[in-house]
């Protein structure tokens, strides 16, 4: 009798312990299945991290590589333009020579020493300014130049942080356009000689001021030219300044 | 006898080891914050200046342009202006 109620003392303690077994396991599957999960999630997060930074290393290189494309061609066309320039200088000094000498034979007739020195000067006076004046031009689109490259590189940061730089690009290569007119219109600029056709010594002031009259339009048109250069790097420089916390960005910014 | 001298040797022997290492622990440090000092006084002119015309900030490259001078034509011209009116 004794045995029998021990044997079924220990078989009720089964039956009851049995559910509890089975919640620990089932408890237990469950933790199993939630750090399986969880490891795999890591696995999947790690993965895209290093796809992102790998893209992300993909973008930064072709930006460099378009940077480097860039800062070539800048200095290809810096270089182009000062061979040009110096050509022109030197085919313009001798056309100058030849005119001095042509203004000689003109002011034989001229009796008033002083008028003649003094149309002298302003003949030196205006191939002189001319210089001056394409020179500091020519200074002007460099400096321009060198801030374009600084939007170019500012608008290469922003594009790795994943901004969008595209009208940023599009005034820059507006503005590459404008400082290459420029350029051009210097160049021709560079090479014109002021001929001082001096008739007679009572018309020698107008003759004179005709040529000054001349070289100042001329100027003037370039210095437009150049002023619609600085308009278009302003255009560029107003087009970055947009983007949203543009000056904290960098190339190494994880900053999205 | 012999053996006192010797330890009084090797004490003194000690202390001036002791006394050399201080000295030159307090003048190498000495010579590097002259250093730090150089490279901070030298360093700092140089970034303040290369901060306007190489840095790619908006405000830098606003500031930059904003101070390009295309020139005055009429300023130019004064000289021969004035030569002009003498013929």
């Amino acid at each position: 009798m004794r045995k029998i109620f021990i044997c079924s003392l220990a078989l009720a303690l089964a039956v009851l312990a049995a559910p509890a077994q089975a919640q620990n396991l089932s408890v237990e599957s469950v933790k199993n299945s939630i750090r399986g999960l969880r490891d795999n999630f890591k696995v999947e997060i790690k993965k895209d991290i290093k796809n992102a930074n790998e893209t992300k290393k993909e973008l930064r290189n072709q930006i460099q590589e378009k940077r480097g494309e860039f800062q070539a061609e800048v200095r290809q066309n810096r270089e182009e333009f000062k061979i040009k320039l110096e050509a022109n200088r030197v085919e313009v000094k001798n056309r100058i020579a030849n005119q001095k000498e042509e203004l000689k034979t003109r002011l034989k007739d001229i009796k008033d020493e002083r008028k003649k020195t003094l149309t002298f000067k302003i003949s030196d006076q205006i191939a002189a300014l001319n210089e001056k004046m394409t020179n500091h031009f020519s200074a002007v689109l460099s400096n321009l130049e060198n801030i374009l490259e600084r939007i170019a590189s500012r608008a290469d940061k922003a594009e790795i942080n994943g901004r969008d730089v595209s009208s940023v690009r599009t005034a820059i290569k507006a503005a590459q356009a404008a400082i290459e007119d420029a350029r051009t219109a210097i160049a021709t600029q560079a090479a014109k000689a002021y001929n001082l056709v001096v008739t007679d010594e009572s018309t020698i002031r107008t003759d004179v001021g005709k040529a000054r009259q001349v070289l100042h339009g001329d100027l003037s048109a370039i210095r437009s030219i150049v002023q619609s250069a600085h308009q278009a790097v302003k255009n560029a420089a107003v087009k970055l300044a947009q983007i949203p916390n543009i000056d904290k960005l960098d190339d190494n910014s994880e900053n999205n | 006898m012999n053996q006192s001298i010797l330890i009084a040797i090797a004490v003194i022997l000690v202390a001036l080891a002791g006394i050399w290492f201080w000295m030159y622990n307090s003048a190498t440090e000495t010579k590097s914050e002259q250093t730090t000092a150089n490279v901070e006084t030298e360093n700092e002119p140089q970034s303040s200046s290369a901060a306007s015309q190489d840095s790619d900030t908006a405000s830098a490259i606003g500031a930059d342009l904003e101070s390009v001078d295309l020139g005055s034509l009429n300023e130019e011209f004064k000289a021969i202006d004035q030569n002009i009116n003498g013929l």
